[in-house]
């Protein structure tokens, strides 16, 4: 009786009307997903199930800890320390600092993996020291926002664990050595960048350290840096699965900013738990609503339809990847991270997947790298906005100053989806 | 002037919602302990803790829950913007209060329904634990009905006091602004030196 082909236009329709209207995602999803069952006459106890079971999954306990152990770092002085410690390596090149920022922001996405806390935790240190030593307010900003968006790429990212859930249980561990090529290629892209543009305007350079310094400079880093490297190497030799090595990593985290750094009082704890629970806040509550929504949306077949209507496009892989990459960018570009990948992943899976026959874990890459330019891109950008509040500057000049960088990023997108060998050799070489 | 009744049902509110916030940060340092020492006895004592994963994602499901209506309350849920930024008083007004109403629905879905669930499933029980499933069912009604007092006073423009709340929740700046400080001074000042 219920005509499946009303049930797939109410349950797109009214999430979209819905969002449209700016309701929060989580409940677009709930309130579409509910009224969609209502119509098909599905139980709302399955329905009400579907979303606590959506997140009882073991490998999804990763995110509570990877969130947790990127708040402890950064709440226990990690941040300042890889400043310090990225000042060594780099700081004495002219524009020395906007590198500085960017390695940085490397050493720190392989801590955090979430691109906002990058923002918030370098941009508030840096984006100071930058202006008072003579960098423009926009071109500070502009380098603080882009070069955050490696954290999403490089491992361990808690992003990718959702894409993995969404993508039916993608390898955890190959995605993240996947993602350490690109990561590191879109830092030394934006570096060159930054080096040539402190070159023309004339920015300066910082002197060196004393060995003696220096020692303890690396020293400090190394601990910090060793949280990463538990978590990579633990899921690579197999000792731990990724929930397992996150856990730890917390320990460990813990361990280092109470014991080593010396910065973690209970009170701190108590404000970094504070801060998890924020983050997992619209994280959880949203994979869980997707859980049911998206089981809707295969019980209406809806991803066998967009892929049918693609191929009606295009078959050309080539044209089809661009189309896939330019949708996701516009839609990066109104929407955050964690809600796109829960809705678009099962969407696009089957074309690029099964038709296109681009391997899982590129793709997961791919839309890493895609979303987390969308973090730097108005109107809707997290990334861009705490940088312009923490830079002072408007969105506007941020925008501006922003517009090589976007090129760098989109060039490293392109070579990311159309060589295979940038994703694939690392986690090829280790899983065979 | 707002009534007296009005304070204690604040007051009520607020203390639950203490009470959760404050569960569901000891939940999550629970299960961090919970799968450390599950990972050290496999590797270090070499037996396995058959019910650590059982009871870690049950708690995971409590905490989710939990965290949903705090999401509510302080805003954290992610919406996007496609309309224009600044849209007349009316429209906002009429905005925020459909917004509680719908959130207020889904809250009562899943008290009414996550209550049928509970039921029908405190008959099983979970394997490792032996402890019955409808206790893990239980976030949903809890979380929705926190959910429902949550946007009840949004529906109703009742001011919630947060600022009582913050020293206690531990609300605080990213980091802290003493380490900011000391990290830009010596930047600066390394150059000089």
């Amino acid at each position: 009786m219920a005509d499946h082909t009303i049930a797939t236009y109410l349950l797109i329709g009214s999430f979209l009307l819905l969002i449209f209207l700016k309701l929060p995602i989580t409940f677009a999803l709930a309130v579409s997903t509910i009224a969609t069952a209502f119509y098909l006459d599905v139980s709302l106890l399955s329905i009400v199930q579907r979303m606590a079971s959506g997140v009882r999954i073991f490998s999804l306990l990763a995110i509570p800890f990877f969130i947790l152990a990127g708040e402890l770092m950064s709440k226990g002085g990690i941040a300042t320390r890889l400043i310090k410690f990225s000042n060594l390596i780099i700081g004495r090149l002219r524009g020395g600092l906007g590198l500085v920022n960017v390695l940085a922001s490397m050493f720190f996405g392989g801590i955090s993996g979430s691109a906002v806390a990058d923002v918030s935790s370098i941009g508030s240190i840096m984006i100071p020291v930058m202006k008072k030593k003579g960098y423009d307010a926009d071109y500070s900003t502009a380098i603080t926002v882009t070069s955050a968006c490696q954290g999403i790429v490089i491992p361990p990212s808690h992003n990718v664990i959702i894409y993995s859930l969404a993508a039916g249980g993608v390898s955890v561990g190959a995605l993240f050595l996947a993602g350490i090529v690109p990561g590191v290629l879109l830092g030394l892209v934006l570096m060159a960048l930054s080096y040539w543009i402190a070159v023309r305007r004339g920015y300066p350079a910082e002197s060196g350290y004393t060995l003696k310094e220096a020692r303890k400079i690396a020293q400090d880093a190394m601990f910090g840096l060793l949280t990463p490297i538990i978590i990579i190497g633990g899921v690579i030799s197999g000792v731990f699965t990724a929930t397992e090595s996150a856990a730890v990593a917390c320990i460990y985290a813990f361990l280092v900013s109470a014991g080593v750094y010396r910065e973690m009082s209970l009170r701190r704890l108590w404000s970094v738990l504070y801060s998890t629970l924020r983050t997992l806040a619209m994280v959880l509550s949203l994979i869980a609503m997707a859980n049911a929504f998206g089981w809707l949306l295969a019980f209406l077949r809806v991803p066998a339809l967009v892929t049918q209507g693609l191929l009606t496009i295009s078959d050309n892989p080539i044209v089809l990847l661009l189309l896939i990459n330019v949708m996701l960018l516009l839609l990066g570009m109104i929407m955050d991270m964690a809600p796109l990948i829960v809705i678009t992943t099962p969407i696009l899976f089957p074309v690029v997947v099964t038709e296109i026959g681009m391997s899982p874990i590129q793709f997961g890459i791919l839309m890493m790298l895609n979303l987390g330019i969308g973090l730097a891109t108005p109107p809707v950008g997290t990334g861009l906005f705490v940088g312009c509040a923490v830079g002072g500057t408007t969105i506007e000049k941020a925008t501006r100053a922003m517009l090589p960088m976007y090129a760098a990023m989109i060039l490293v997108l392109l070579l990311v989806t159309f060589i295979p060998a940038i994703s694939m050799t690392v986690p090829n070489w280790f899983m065979n | 002037m707002q009534s007296h009744a009005l304070q204690h049902v604040r007051t009520m509110i607020n203390t639950v919602f203490l009470v959760l916030i404050t569960l569901a940060k000891l939940m999550i340092v629970g299960m961090t302990v919970l799968i450390g020492v599950m990972v050290f006895m496999r590797y270090v004592m070499g037996m396995g803790i058959r019910w650590a994963n059982e009871l870690a994602l049950l708690l995971q499901v409590w905490f989710t829950f939990i965290a949903m209506a705090l999401g509510v309350r302080k805003r954290l849920h992610i919406s996007i913007n496609i309309m224009p930024e600044k849209l007349s008083a009316t429209i906002n007004w009429v905005l925020t209060k459909l917004h509680a109403l719908i959130i207020i629905g889904v809250g009562v879905v899943m008290v009414v329904y996550g209550r049928q669930l509970v039921i029908s499933t405190m008959r099983s029980v979970l394997p490792a634990m032996g402890l019955r499933s409808g206790f893990l069912y239980l976030a949903l009604p809890v979380g929705g009905a926190l959910i429902v007092l949550e946007s009840l006073q949004d529906l109703f423009g009742i001011d919630r006091r947060d600022e009582w709340l913050a020293p206690y929740i531990g609300e605080e700046q990213e980091i802290p602004e003493e380490d900011i400080e000391a990290t830009q001074t010596e930047l600066l000042e390394h150059d000089h030196g």
